[in-house]
């Protein structure tokens, strides 16, 4: 939940803040859980609001930039040079996205939530979580670098990268 | 593209990085669907695309699958002050001091409560982990910077022998030394006691029992106990009360 919340709001003071408020917020309804999903999942939707109030709270304050490399998440020690790279330029990138598309991304790609799980955390519908995934992937394809013209948005992307060999498919995911 | 989803009839080539987004993440109707992979089997360029989000959700799993640093000892501690604080005021009222109607109904609502509780006080300790271990280059003892944190603007606090863990919330985030001066003078003092000062959570000018004192809650007490509430006296001749909480 750590690493939801920091990975949510990107600060470590205010992820701190948000768990905070999710667990003492959680302690008191723990009466009036039903029991109608995993605790955990309870537990976490109420972290992510917690989180997204912080957003929305953020969003209503006056804009302050955040550094370059931002406190994002600090680098586990075993790391190796690149895969710090990596990580930091993947954080830098979520961090291009607007709040409607990341907390999504997040919750789905990073963290490896369902659809459908995510669709009941934040309160909106499957297909709205797919579409904003959809969306943030699309951006993150260009600012990742993985399109070789990363401004042909409108349209045709003239070529992209391709990392690996592509099989047929004939159908997406839809998790 | 927007007009032809709309329409429900299956997008022309050449494909937008949106529409094949969208195709990907199974954000389509099972009809425009099948119709677009028919043309995406067709289309290297598509397919090419298709394998530029996959590289992106690699990525983010990457991310994911990334060991995470347990959350910081300061963020912990004040985490599991709070929890403690909220679990100390909701401890079911001491005999005689509420009338109980239905004693079985309450039993049974207190017992649900008390339950959840737990395991969300689990869930808590398993979500912040490892939660006093030092970071490397964290100073031990380093003031915890918290919005609210006040200095010699509260009064002296009640503190009651016989609940100290109800003391818990109106200490976190002080910052009232009183007559130790700063968090130098109270390690100071804690230290002629043969005290460990590891991180101070929260201090301030408290009574107990009508004598005045000098409260601090430290993080890391003895056993399982994760907090330490240590009273002295003003002059700090005398230890008043060092008992593990939380």
């Amino acid at each position: 939940m750590w690493a939801v919340a920091l990975r949510t709001l990107r600060d470590p003071e205010e992820a701190s803040d948000a768990l905070q408020e999710a667990f003492i917020s959680a302690f008191r309804a723990a009466s009036s859980f039903r029991a109608e999903s995993q605790v955990t999942t309870w537990l976490h939707r109420i972290v992510v609001n917690a989180c997204l109030d912080r957003v929305r709270r953020r969003q209503a304050r006056p804009t302050v930039p955040l550094p370059e490399t931002g406190p994002g998440e600090p680098a586990a020690p075993r790391d190796s040079m690149s895969e710090r790279e990596t990580t930091l330029v993947v954080q830098k990138a979520l961090g291009e996205l607007s709040e409607d598309q990341r907390v999504p991304i997040v919750l789905v790609d990073v963290e490896g939530y369902s659809v459908a799980e995510t669709a009941k955390m934040l309160g909106i519908a499957e297909g709205t979580v797919k579409s904003r995934c959809a969306r943030g992937r699309a951006k993150l394809a260009k600012v990742l670098g993985h399109l070789r013209n990363p401004s042909a948005d409108a349209n045709v992307p003239d070529g992209a990268v391709v990392r690996r060999d592509v099989p047929a498919r004939r159908h997406g995911e839809g998790r | 593209m927007t007009d032809s989803r709309r329409t429900g009839a299956a997008p022309r080539p050449p494909l937008s990085v949106d529409v094949l987004a969208d195709l990907h993440a199974g954000a389509l109707d099972a009809k425009q669907s099948a119709a677009l992979w028919a043309q995406v089997n067709r289309d290297p360029e598509a397919q090419a695309a298709l394998a530029a989000l996959d590289g992106v959700r690699q990525d983010l799993k990457a991310l994911g699958d990334r060991p995470v640093e347990p959350m910081p000892a300061h963020f912990a501690a004040q985490l599991d002050a709070a929890i403690a604080a909220e679990a100390a005021k909701s401890r079911p009222a001491q005999p005689g001091m509420a009338p109980v109607v239905d004693m079985a109904g309450a039993r049974r609502k207190r017992n649900r409560r008390m339950g959840w509780a737990a395991g969300i006080l689990t869930t808590a300790a398993a979500a912040v982990a490892v939660t006093f271990v030092a970071l490397p280059g964290e100073e031990a003892g380093s003031p915890v910077a918290q919005d609210g944190a006040t200095t010699g603007e509260t009064a002296p606090m009640e503190i009651e022998p016989e609940d100290l863990g109800a003391s818990i919330s109106g200490l976190q985030g002080k910052k009232d030394y009183g007559p130790l001066g700063d968090e130098q003078g109270l390690k100071d003092c804690l230290a002629e006691h043969d005290i460990e000062t590891t991180q101070v959570i929260g201090v301030r000018e408290v009574m107990m029992s009508g004598n005045e004192g000098v409260a601090a809650l430290l993080a890391g007490g003895e056993g399982a106990h994760r907090l330490r509430l240590v009273i002295v006296d003003p002059e700090c001749t005398t230890v008043l009360t060092n008992k593990s909480l939380g």
